[in-house]
């Protein structure tokens, strides 16, 4: 019973954890439309940080400590990635046509939250009146940030199982690989940053473009907590490992990446 | 007794092949890297050139942990190739403590007027460390750049293969306990 039962295991439990360290499926081509635009397509609010990071001037070291007002919206990173996908994937704004009012708008934005975000479909949702999604969102501010997500996906991400289990340089080689091989199909791949079992930075950001030399590819990232500038993934040809900048809640440094809403098992 | 020194065995092989939790977590804490700091000499010799280099030891994060005198030799037919990749470089590793036999180059920064030939620019990243390399073995004609990035080195700490006899039966209970739990997190998760 005992020999049964370790082969049943290993039967099940070895392609399945294999499969996990593997690219899953590739997304299917999305239709055609104009390169994703960090001046355009991203919200123009952020995720709040719960804590406030500065360099601690007597140790010379990066330290948080909790804002004496908890913010009103933070823990949405995953949330806010996964939007600014399905309003790039799926929407399509018409600033020409008669614009809505406030539950008409709702009713659009609740239409394409509530689009496959793993895969882009087959026709888009027009929002009229509106330029873009940061004009968008300069102007329905409340209003998406009272639909977008709660903590919900940051917590709940189906790909968070993965992040205990290490990365090694083969996975951030084909990693870094796969996301050139989606972005030039125009499609947006969503990464979790991480360091764990350290908890320094535990993000997740929207890959869009990417421009590479010899020494390393440099991928252009929407990270939820900035709404005014993009933010550089770099990865490191020969060392096969990524790293990020200093931001004003991650001191800068190496980090391990890994694709989400991507997939059934991320 | 045969029966279950297998099962150990296969238990054994899952943790090692998934690259288990705990197991790859120790890994991963027992990896170094070195890096080019700093460009410390060149040494043309017939066939090869030979780099003397600092560099940065990181951990697998890159938070720094020391710093290591390097030389490595590369193959002059190589450095004239240009198309391979910076993890694919041929370099022989030399001790650097030994006296080598050879041309000292001159060394250029990326802004400075060229000397004589031969000599090796370094053009250098805004941190300062080096970028790329470029030898110009004659007058007016340049070897493609050699990513400095090429000489970066990994190593594992030895402590870490003490550790596996504790770290490979936790990563087959944590494996199984992950593997009960991971239809239901993918039927919950967003």
């Amino acid at each position: 019973m005992g020999g049964i039962a370790a082969r049943a295991w290993l039967a099940i439990v070895l392609p399945v954890l294999l499969a996990g360290g593997c690219a899953a499926a590739l997304p299917p081509h999305a239709p055609p439309h104009p390169p994703f635009r960090f001046r355009d397509d991203v919200f123009a609010f952020s995720n709040q940080t719960l804590w406030l990071y500065r360099v601690d001037p007597s140790t010379g070291k990066f330290a948080g400590t909790p804002r004496q007002d908890p913010p009103d919206f933070a823990f949405r990173c995953a949330g806010m990635a996964r939007a600014a996908r399905q309003f790039f994937e799926a929407a399509r704004f018409d600033p020409a046509a008669p614009g809505l009012d406030e539950a008409g708008y709702e009713r659009l934005v609740r239409e394409v939250l509530a689009t496959d975000p793993r895969k882009p479909p087959a026709e888009r949702i027009v929002i009229p009146g509106q330029r873009d999604l940061r004009d968008f969102s300069t102007r329905h501010e409340e209003l998406l940030k009272t639909l977008l997500p709660g903590a919900a996906p940051s917590y709940l991400q189906r790909g968070n199982w993965r992040m205990i289990y290490p990365f090694g340089a083969r996975h951030q080689a084909a990693l870094a690989g796969r996301l050139l091989d989606e972005l030039a199909r125009g499609w947006t791949p969503i990464v979790h940053v991480l360091r764990f079992p350290e908890r320094s930075i535990n993000h997740f950001v929207l890959v869009y473009r990417a421009d590479e030399t010899p020494e390393e590819i440099r991928f252009e990232v929407y990270d939820p907590n900035s709404e005014s500038e993009a933010v550089t993934l770099a990865y490191d040809r020969a060392s096969h490992t990524f790293s990020y900048p200093r931001t004003r809640y991650f001191v800068g440094g190496g980090v391990k990446a890994y694709e989400v809403y991507d997939g059934w098992l991320y | 007794m045969a029966g279950s020194t297998s099962r150990v065995a296969a238990l054994g092989l899952v943790a090692l092949l998934t690259q288990g939790c705990v197991t790859g977590h120790f890994f991963d804490a027992a990896r170094r890297r070195e890096q080019p700091l700093t460009i410390e000499e060149a040494i043309l010799q017939q066939d090869r050139l030979v780099l003397d280099y600092g560099a940065l030891v990181t951990d697998d994060l890159g938070r720094p942990l020391g710093r290591e005198e390097r030389r490595v030799a590369i193959a002059l037919a190589d450095l004239r190739r240009g198309d391979l990749p910076p993890d694919a470089w041929p370099l022989e590793r030399l001790a650097s403590d030994e006296t080598v036999p050879g041309r000292r180059l001159a060394l250029a920064s990326g802004a400075e007027p060229s000397p004589p030939a031969p000599f090796l620019r370094v053009e250098a990243r805004p941190d300062g460390r080096p970028l790329r390399l470029v030898l110009h073995e004659t007058a007016g004609a340049a070897d493609p750049p050699l990513a400095a990035n090429a000489l970066t080195r990994s190593r594992t700490e030895p402590w870490v293969y003490a550790v596996l006899p504790l770290s490979l039966p936790l990563d087959a209970v944590v494996d199984s306990v992950g593997f009960v739990f991971l239809p239901v997190w993918l039927v919950v998760g967003d």
